[in-house]
């Protein structure tokens, strides 16, 4: 049973203010709904759903072994990393190739190791890389989302299968 | 548009925040409110300028600003049943010396800080000599103490003989 002193505190007063504990009640109601909202969001952060961290990290492959390190979740102007692995590439060049998307949604700032030529068509950018001879290639790229949106990401091999993966870059 | 349109949402999900966090946030500049204070316009101004830096851009962001804050004070005049939602309403936390503590603890204010405000406003001491605390949609507390205002007492005085 509530403290009798608790029931007359939730009675309105009219001197020297005109009060509203109804209204008053509410607001609070609101309030911690708000704050355990809060609290899901940090919660949220922490396991990556806005970017970088458990729930963010993902691998896409193709047939032919080809795989790409990448964050699902990211956030506009916020730098990520893709990291291409192609194992046991054949000759001595390895032609990395990026869907329209790429150049729609990124700003390409770092590739690493250089490639030993870039080029963008219409529908591609091409990175050529030298892997040295019998090892596969590692290369990291660093890009920057310039728009925010859902967008459907390839990657590929020339002339192989894509690894297709989907990102959700947030404003 | 994108500056504008940033200056909007900001101003709003800002203010929105801060309006749904609770009276007590910023409602004093303890030493926890004014960090909160520049943390918060840090973490916002990346935000509101983009990658945008010239002069056009700030001032378009501040004119955007400054017009939202006239809107919102013309909702409150022209439609005074939202002013409750906007900015709260005062409730009193302490009646005749007597402390209501279920109102207290459900906005956060405790005892201390009620007589920190009867000290400061009226250099009361205790409980029993303030007749109405007042926590205001702002998050300040006004004292009314017993025997009236400061004026009031003051007015009270009998006359200097001639």
């Amino acid at each position: 049973m509530p403290h009798p002193d608790a029931l007359s505190e939730q009675a309105d007063r009219r001197a020297p203010i005109a009060e509203d504990m109804r209204f008053q009640r509410r607001s609070w109601l609101i309030e911690r709904v708000c704050w355990t909202l809060w609290l899901v969001v940090v919660v949220a952060t922490l396991t990556g759903l806005f970017s970088h961290g458990p729930l963010s990290g993902s691998v896409a492959t193709a047939a032919n072994g080809l795989s790409v390190g990448y964050e699902r979740f990211q956030r506009e102007t916020r730098l990520v990393h893709f990291t291409v692995t192609v194992p046991a590439p054949n000759g001595n060049e390895v032609a990395v190739r990026l869907n329209r998307a790429f150049g729609e949604a990124y700003n390409i700032e770092t590739v690493e190791p250089q490639p030993i030529r870039a080029s963008a068509g219409r529908d591609t950018i091409e990175l050529a890389f030298a892997p040295a001879s019998g090892q596969g290639l590692v290369a990291w790229i660093g890009a920057r989302p310039r728009r925010w949106g859902l967008f459907e990401l390839a990657v590929a091999v020339a002339g192989e299968a894509p690894a297709t993966f989907r990102v959700l870059i947030y404003p | 548009m994108d500056s504008a349109l940033r200056a909007i949402i900001v101003f709003v999900v800002l203010w929105l925040l801060i309006r749904l966090s609770g009276r007590r946030t910023l409602g004093e500049v303890t030493n926890f409110d004014l960090v909160l204070f520049l943390i918060i316009g840090g973490a916002t101004q990346r935000a509101l300028t983009g990658q945008d830096y010239s002069l056009l851009n700030a001032f378009i962001i501040v004119v955007t600003l400054l017009m939202l804050n006239v809107l919102l004070s013309f909702v409150e005049t022209w439609f005074p049943r939202a002013r409750p939602w906007l900015n709260g309403i005062p409730m009193i936390i302490v009646e005749r010396g007597r402390a209501l503590r279920w109102r207290m603890r459900r906005s956060r204010v405790t005892e201390p800080e009620i007589l920190s405000a009867a000290r400061q406003l009226h250099g009361l001491e205790r409980l029993d000599q303030i007749k109405f605390a007042i926590l205001e949609d702002d998050g300040s507390i006004s004292i009314i103490p017993e025997g009236g205002s400061k004026q009031d007492r003051a007015g009270a005085q009998p006359p200097e003989p001639p």
